[in-house]
């Protein structure tokens, strides 16, 4: 959903932008990616990402992905199903109030590629290779707990996802 | 701060995106997966300067907040919710969290002394 508030500015910039290689369709990527004997169709063993999302992508509910799926309305049998249930799972908890204590979670914190970098080539100039090989066996990944800035700094969470 | 959390729109998901130039991502179904999409969502969108943090795999954070596709809030000092956007994409709004983190900075205004009575001024 990010995605969406950034489209607009990406499509702009395309404007001026010379032509880029053309995207893969979702066919193209899938069969690259899963049809490993090369038969121009996906079994559920080869694709192997569990049956909600075979389901969602067998729009013809014939029991292999083929090019006609994704040429066929995204709206298959499977995929009406599992709309049905995420929906029926996502009313089950209420959000949370203005007033209410937030609720507390510690996730990983994420490291982009340039800090990474930055840390692998002090890491080298710093350590010896042995002593590196242990910092990197013992190192937890960083992670950020909401709490640990109450009673320091407001927080705003911004919630979303690329697609 | 962003909080990356399970695909809205993924091309397997139950919603698909089936918008021309939509960015094709399946729902990462182990923590590296959803890590390493996180990353390439916030160098694509140019997000980098936020710090941001994943869901893990049981989309707890999700569920507690019920942040699916989107959502805002904001989380006063004193760990409470301080603004509580409504439900995306309808919901999502920048210019309401603003508004929030306006109100929220504002100093607090002074506690006033009680007016003293009358007949003590006269003694």
């Amino acid at each position: 959903m990010l995605h969406a508030i950034t489209l607009s500015l990406i499509l702009a910039l395309q404007q001026d932008a010379p032509a880029a290689t053309q995207a893969p369709t979702v066919w193209e990527l899938l069969q690259q990616k899963y049809d490993s004997n090369g038969d121009f169709k996906i079994s559920p063993k080869e694709h192997g990402r569990g049956e909600d999302a075979f389901a969602n992508l067998d729009a013809d509910g014939d029991g292999f992905l083929t090019q006609v799926d994704m040429e066929a309305p995204s709206w298959g049998p499977g995929r009406r199903a599992n709309k049905r249930k995420k929906n029926m799972r996502s009313r089950t908890v209420q959000p949370p109030k203005v007033g209410t204590v937030a609720p507390d979670f510690e996730l990983r914190v994420l490291m982009h590629e340039e800090t990474k970098a930055k840390e692998a080539k002090s890491s080298e100039r710093a350590k010896s290779k042995q002593q590196e090989l242990q910092t990197a066996a013992t190192k937890k990944p960083e992670t950020m707990r909401l709490s640990s800035f109450a009673g320091k700094k407001p927080v705003a969470l911004i919630f979303g996802s690329y697609t | 701060m962003v909080v990356y959390i399970s695909e809205a729109h993924a091309l397997d998901g139950a919603s698909p995106n089936t918008m021309r130039n939509a960015p094709l991502v399946e729902e990462p179904i182990t923590f590296e997966e959803r890590y390493s999409v996180a990353g390439t969502c916030m160098a694509s969108l140019a997000l980098k300067r936020l710090p941001a943090v994943v869901d893990g795999m049981d989309n707890a954070t999700n569920r507690n907040y019920q942040a699916q596709p989107d959502r805002i809030y904001l989380v006063g000092k004193d760990g409470k919710i301080a603004y509580a956007g409504r439900r995306g994409p309808r919901g999502f709004s920048p210019f309401e969290l603003e508004q929030a983190i306006r109100k929220e900075l504002q100093p607090a205004e002074p506690v006033s002394e009680p007016p003293v009575p009358e007949q003590e001024l006269k003694n």
